[in-house]
């Protein structure tokens, strides 16, 4: 899925306001799994608590 | 009687006449005591007619105020700003431009199958500061105290150079915890002095600050040992307004050192022991430079504690989530209020019982 990926969606991620999030969790979450504290179902499902919850929170500010 | 009186009256002429330098170097001091007296008068005659319109009572009221006002300003208001933001949502940091959402974040925090087992929370890294910070303060303060009491008592005793050894362990109080934290960093990193020291004796290099037990471990060792000094003098203080005495009579009756630290010296100790133990309970509660600057709350987040939490959810990430770390503060300010009023309970018990 990654190699399907248009590059719009790339472009567009950075601008997002939520990006920082997805950088932020992605690396903290991968970390995790490195220590043994998640497993990569766990971390993958984290992720996205952690995407959801940050556009949540940027959409209740608008 | 009468005799009495007469000695009193030959005697009185004698004690005024003694009490004349004495009135004279009060009445006629020098330039800073004139000065000191110009400025009270000056103070008198505003302050007098305002005792006598507003009564004294107010007159104490209206001198609390400018320290009432900056309180209120810098810490009340601030407080109250906080609950309500823990009972909001958005990511404005004006409170007018926040969405009510009344218990809600409270629900999200506690969103949890169990709480023992962070990762089936939904806020799991709340969860894993919460234990992450339970663990340390355990250790952190059993160390610190004990530490601090065997230096103290080390320290009250008879040694050669004991003001040198004083000053020595007080030192790292000193230290701003930043530059605390990246010495140790130099000194505990892959390629740091520790390894480098193992190396040269043939010894493996460990990663200390990688590996998850040996992380909190240094986390806790330099936490300690920068701060272990501060609580040694409050210790020694309280060892040395112990009566002396009190030890000769035990050494008479044959008691031995540990007999006189149990019968003597740790009862008597107790309010100064008390009051490390409060004192060092909410400092590592609220802990975070240290670990933060020597372990980034890393490996993953095993040295991620709650504040380290707050400061990330509020503001190490452009999409801040003010609620969150409001309602993480909210609690955490929680659990400081009721640790404190057992431990005031606990203070007012031993002091009655002395």
């Amino acid at each position: 899925s990654v190699a399907n990926l248009v590059p719009e969606t790339a472009n567009n991620l950075m601008a997002s306001p939520i990006a920082s999030t997805v950088y932020n969790s992605t690396r903290d979450r991968i970390t995790q799994v490195i220590a043994g504290e998640l497993t990569v179902d766990e971390a993958v499902q984290k992720i996205q608590d952690d995407v959801d919850q940050a556009a949540a929170n940027a959409a209740s500010g608008q | 009687m009468t005799d009495l009186l007469k000695q009193a009256e030959k005697a009185a002429p004698a004690a005024g006449k003694d009490d004349q330098p004495l009135r004279r170097s009060v009445t006629d001091g020098g330039l800073g005591f004139r000065l000191y007296s110009a400025v009270m008068g000056l103070l008198g005659l505003i302050l007098e007619p305002l005792g006598r319109r507003l009564g004294h009572k107010r007159v104490g009221w209206m001198f609390l105020t400018p320290n009432l006002t900056f309180f209120t300003v810098f810490n009340l208001i601030p407080i109250g700003l906080l609950i309500y933001y823990s009972f909001s949502a958005g990511t404005s940091i004006f409170a007018n431009r926040r969405t009510f959402v009344g218990l809600d974040n409270y629900q999200t925090i506690f969103d949890c199958e169990n709480v023992l087992h962070p990762s089936s929370c939904q806020v799991d890294l709340f969860w894993r500061g919460v234990w992450n910070t339970a663990g340390f303060v355990v250790f952190e303060v059993a160390g610190l105290i004990l530490l601090a009491l065997v230096a103290a008592l080390a320290l009250n005793a008879r040694i050669r150079a004991r003001g040198f050894f004083r000053s020595i362990l007080f030192y790292p109080v000193l230290l701003s915890p930043v530059v605390v934290a990246l010495v140790w960093q130099w000194i505990l990193q892959s390629d740091g002095l520790l390894n480098g020291a193992l190396q040269t004796v043939g010894l493996p290099a460990v990663d200390w600050l990688i590996d998850q037990n040996w992380s909190r471990a240094w986390v806790i060792i330099t936490s300690v040992w920068s701060n272990f000094g501060f609580h040694m003098l409050i210790l020694l203080a309280g060892l040395q307004a112990i009566n002396p005495q009190l030890y000769d009579a035990a050494k008479v009756d044959g008691a031995s050192e540990w007999q006189q630290f149990r019968q003597i010296t740790f009862p008597l100790l107790r309010p100064s022991l008390l009051v490390v133990f409060m004192l060092a309970f909410i400092r590592s509660v609220q802990t975070f430079d240290l670990p933060y600057i020597l372990t980034s709350g890393g490996p993953g987040s095993r040295n991620m504690f709650i504040v380290q939490y707050i400061y990330s959810i509020g503001f190490a990430t452009p999409t801040r989530n003010y609620g969150l770390a409001a309602t993480a503060s909210v609690l955490l300010a929680i659990v400081l209020i009721i640790t404190s009023y057992i431990q005031m309970r606990a203070d007012r018990r031993v002091s009655e019982g002395l």
